[in-house]
Parts: structure tokens; sequence; C-alpha cells
């Protein structure tokens, strides 16, 4: 492979995690609206198996010597009603079997177009599942109840919740980053389970804002991106550190808003933000005092064969 | 890697040292010979000189009695000696120009030079296994003291060649000298084994690999005619390696580099009897 090969490729990868990030975020805003149900279920299911691509998109793109690619391509959430929601994830299923059709003719390396036919065959499958769910959801509407229509008070929940969401949304992507980035199998580990946390954490927050009449933020704060560990887990240390306080200002003035499912939640995220800013504290320490205090030393390397024994191989090998 | 090849302080990129390896042992494996029939005793490092070669005493028997008081039960060897591990090396040359080609428009290293230098490598240890080397005192395989002789003359008449590794076969059995055994043919003997077998559908060669089990190959080392039989395993010989075929960054000379493929070896004779040597002339 040539390094003009290779950077095609990255940009290419680059394009279609883009095209998943996408999705991912369309689908996941759409479950909100759609609740807990069959549908809200099954467009979850669908939103992790994009979240999975979009792992593999970028583990790809770092096996090429390229950065994990954090940008999202444009997204559709349509609405107001979970059918034309669905009509719409039809089309961006549409879209992407495009997408990969194309980047299957443009690369020249098997390894990727193997694993973009293995993804072209999951979007055929979710574009003819989000078409049976247009046809559920118009049928559940036609029974539904109007939406409802948020109170002042209400209001200032759904922005104190979607400040939760975009900050959660940052924190996902920074540490799926650092887990990609990073060459440290322990932070790597550490960055991954704190970002799956995270992204629970998002979901739960967005869970609350539908039901109050509001939209679910779709937009990240701001992303930091560090270029070694230590830099990387002192900032994840600090952002942890004010996402624990923001989570207890938000606790206390919610104390005379008679949301107390919403409080709970707030407090048990704060309990989790806590107990990942320790951890990033500890890998920190571990990085400062240096990898070689807890790495066994490496051990002499003795002499290798190269050529080693060919007994009994044949001469046409 | 060790130091001794001074690959750190040389201006080749690890990929460039990646292709260059694989180019060396890729072309080696191919081309060797007597490491199809040997087993390898080592790796024992670069600095190791010499090698203790033990000699046995030809085959024997197992006791078997009530009490095991039986006398002269005892393998051990008969003779020690030690043996140089030898040099076998061949250098090349990259030119500083094709590096810098490659590098620019990114082609691939050309590896040919380092492959052809490796061949060359094969071709000589090939060469100090089957015939030694006078100046450092080493017997080869076809030449070495105690090894049973057969004369052929007829090797050209359809269904003599396997006669005569039969034959072989059998002294070498007669002796104790079991199977596996495995056949080593200068090209032109080889040649004729790729004939039909007498009135049958086959190929000679078919039957002299039933025969043997170890193998048959074709060594353009060996000289015209000459052919050997080999009761194979570590009890009887055994190649010792000290430092394997391997790539060093020797020197920088009017901008363009030179590199050695080198390995050290000894070849350990233990039980000259375990081979068979068949030529024109039984001396």
């Amino acid at each position: 492979m040539t390094d003009q090969e290779r950077q095609a490729d990255i940009a290419l990868l680059a394009g279609i995690a883009a095209g998943e990030h996408a999705a991912i975020i369309q689908y996941m805003t759409h479950r909100f609206y759609a609740g807990e149900g069959d549908i809200g279920c099954e467009v979850e299911e669908i939103a992790r198996r994009e979240m999975l691509h979009w792992k593999w998109i970028n583990e790809h793109i770092r096996e090429l010597g390229g950065e994990p690619a954090l940008e999202r391509g444009p997204i559709n959430i349509a609405g107001p009603d979970v059918a034309s929601m669905m009509q719409a994830d039809v089309e961006l299923e549409e879209h992407c079997m495009r997408e990969y059709e194309q980047a299957i003719a443009k690369t020249s390396n098997p390894a990727l177009k193997r694993q973009f036919e293995h993804h072209l065959r999951d979007e055929r499958g979710h574009r003819e599942d989000f078409a049976k769910l247009v046809i559920e959801a118009r049928e559940q509407a036609a029974s539904g109840a109007e939406p409802h229509v948020p109170t002042e008070e209400e209001q200032a929940i759904i922005a104190m919740l979607n400040s939760g969401v975009a900050q959660e949304y940052a924190a996902v992507l920074q540490y799926l980053h650092q887990s990609m980035a990073t060459d440290d199998l322990k932070v790597s580990r550490a960055t991954l389970n704190v970002a799956i946390e995270e992204m629970k954490h998002m979901a739960q927050l967005a869970d609350e804002v539908v039901p109050l009449g509001g939209t679910p933020a779709v937009e990240p704060d701001v992303v930091k991106i560090d270029t070694d560990d230590a830099g990387r887990l002192k900032t994840n240390v600090a952002d942890e550190d004010a996402a624990g306080q923001l989570y207890q200002s938000q606790i206390d003035s919610l104390a005379t808003a008679g949301k107390p499912e919403i409080s709970d939640l707030l407090a048990l995220i704060r309990d989790q933000e806590t107990f990942h800013r320790e951890t990033f504290e500890d890998l920190l320490r571990h990085a400062q005092a240096g990898a070689e205090d807890s790495t066994p030393p490496p051990k002499p390397q003795g002499p290798m064969l190269t050529v080693g024994s060919l007994l009994g191989q044949p001469q046409d090998q | 890697m060790a130091d001794f090849l001074m690959r750190e302080g040389s201006p080749l990129t690890e990929a460039e040292w990646a292709k260059i390896d694989e180019a060396v042992v890729n072309a080696a494996r191919h081309h060797l010979v007597g490491r199809r029939v040997l087993h390898i005793y080592g790796p024992l490092g670069p600095g190791l000189e010499v090698v203790h070669t033990d000699v046995y005493a030809p085959p024997g028997k197992g006791a078997v009695d009530p009490d095991g008081e039986t006398e002269d039960n005892v393998v051990e060897f008969s003779e020690r000696s030690y043996t140089p591990l030898a040099m076998v090396h061949k250098d090349f040359r990259i030119a500083w120009r094709d590096l810098e080609m490659s590098r620019q428009i990114d082609l691939p290293l050309d590896t040919a030079p380092a492959a052809t230098a490796a061949v060359l490598a094969a071709r000589a240890e090939d060469d100090l296994i089957f015939h030694g080397n006078k100046e450092l005192g080493i017997s080869g395989l076809a030449n070495v003291p105690g090894s049973c002789k057969i004369a052929i003359s007829n090797w050209g008449t359809s269904g003599a060649p396997l006669d005569y590794l039969t034959a072989a076969v059998g002294k070498l059995s007669a002796s104790g000298f079991t199977q596996p055994y495995a056949a080593i043919l200068s090209s032109s003997l080889h040649t004729m084994l790729l004939r039909v077998y007498k009135d049958t559908d086959s190929l000679e060669i078919a039957h002299a690999k039933e025969i043997m089990g170890g193998g048959v190959f074709e060594s353009p080392v060996l000289s015209d005619g000459q052919a050997l039989v080999l009761s194979l395993g570590p009890q009887n010989f055994d190649l010792a390696v000290g430092q394997d075929l391997n790539t060093a960054y020797l020197e920088s000379k009017n901008l363009n580099h030179y590199l050695r493929v080198l390995e050290t070896v000894a070849l350990r004779i233990k039980r000259p009897g375990a081979i068979c040597v068949l030529g024109k002339s039984a001396k």
C-alpha cells in the first residue's frame, strides 16, 4: 500500500465515521421521543449497532496511522411525530448504504472492503426495520395523546438537563478519542469504560427532557483533545470535578421544584462522576510516577532463530 | 535487535529493515537444503566461537534383565571435540539513490541485492554442511570418515536409482540406523528420478520418497553424480547455530550503504555411520 492509498483510505473512513456518528445521534434522539416501548427499544438497538460501526471504523483509522474521527455528518431530527422521525431514519439508512457502496468501489484494501460490506448488510437490514417502524408509529399516533407543552418552570428544567446532555455528549467523544489514541492499555480500558457510563448519563438525562415537552440537545460541549496521557488525564480530572459540581448545584436548585425523580437521577450521576474523577486521578498518579515503576523490566532478549529449522519441509516451500 | 548488527546507528528505517529481513529470510528458506535434514541446536549466541561435538559408538542395544544389573549399559560419547562455529557471510550494497527514490515517491525498496546475498550465503552454508571446510578442519556429511559408501555406475537405467537408494537404506538399517531416512542428490541424479518408474504410471521419485520417509532433496552443492542417504535424528548429526542468518549494517561509503548477511553455524556429526555416500567412486 502506498502512502497515497493509505491517506485516501483514512479520508474515506473519516467520512464514513461522520455518517455513523450522525446516525447514532439522530437515532438516539428519536429514541427519546419514542419512549421505552417497542419502537424506542428497536431504535436504541439500531443506534447501538451504529456505535459499534463507529468504533470499528475508528479502529481501522488508527491502524492506518490516522487520528480518531470525531466529526459528525448532518442529522435530521424531523418530527414532531415519531412516524416522520422514522421516515427520516429510512432516508439516512439509504444515504449510508450509498456511502458504503461507493466506499467499497473506492478502496483497494481488502480488509476495509470486507468491513464495509459487513456494515452495508447491517444498513440494508436497518432500512427495512425503520420502514416497518414508520407504519407502526403511524398506527400508534392515530390513538395517541397531544404532545405536552412545557410550563415556564419546566422549560428551566429542560435547559438544565440539556446542559448536562451536551456535557455528557462531549465527554463521550473525548473519552472515546482517548481510548483509541493512547498506547497505554490501562488508560485505554478506563477511558472506554467511563465513555460508556457517560453515554448512559446522556441517555438518562435526554429521557427526562422529552416528557417535559422539550427537545434533547444534539450538539456537544467543547471536546478537549490533548496529545499525551498525562495531559488527557489532567483534563479529565478537571472535567469530572466540574461535572460533579454542576450536578450538585442542579440538585440544590431542584430542591423546591417538586421533581424528586430528576433530583435522584442527578445525584446518581454526580456520584458516578466522582468515581470517574478518582479513577482518572489514580491513572494520572501512575502516569506521573512513570510507567516503569509498575511495569516489569523487559527481559533481556537472547539470541533468536530467524530461518530456524526446515526439517522435513519440501523444497518447493 | 542485537547491537553488533549496528542497525540503530544505520540510516535505514525500521520499515526498511523489516523489508530486508523478510527478503533475506524468505530467500534463504527457499534455497537451504541441509536444514531440511538436520535438527537445529541453538541458537547459542553470536559470540560463541566453538561448540562441543560428541562422537558416539554405532547403535547398540538396550538391556533387558531381572534386576537392572547389566554392565556396560550406558550411552556415552567415545570422543569429544570442539568444532568452530564458522561464520558464513555475504555482503551487499544498497545504492543511496535507490533508497532516496524509494522514500521520495513511496516505491517499495528493491530488496534484490539482499535476497541475492541471502541465496549465496545459503549456498555457502550448504557447502559447509555437505563438504565441510579444509581450512577450518571441518568435515561435511559427504566426506566425513566413517560413513558407509556405495559405488554407482548405471544410475541412468530405469529403476537403477531406486535400487541404489534401497541398497543404501539396507546398509544403514543393517548397522542399526533406522527410519526416517532422507536422500540428497546432485542435480543430475535428481533429474533422473523424475522419470516414470519401469512399467508403472508413477515417477521414480514418488517411490523414493516412500522408501525414505524423511524426503528426497536436490542440492546443486553436491558434486555431479553424488548422493547421500542419511538416517535422520539429532542423535546422528545436527546443525549448531550461534547466530542465525541475519543482516548487519557495515558502513556507508561514497554515500552508498553496505550491509552483510551473516550467520555462525557448525555441523556436528555424532555418528558418521548414519551417513551413506553414493558416488561414481566408492572411496
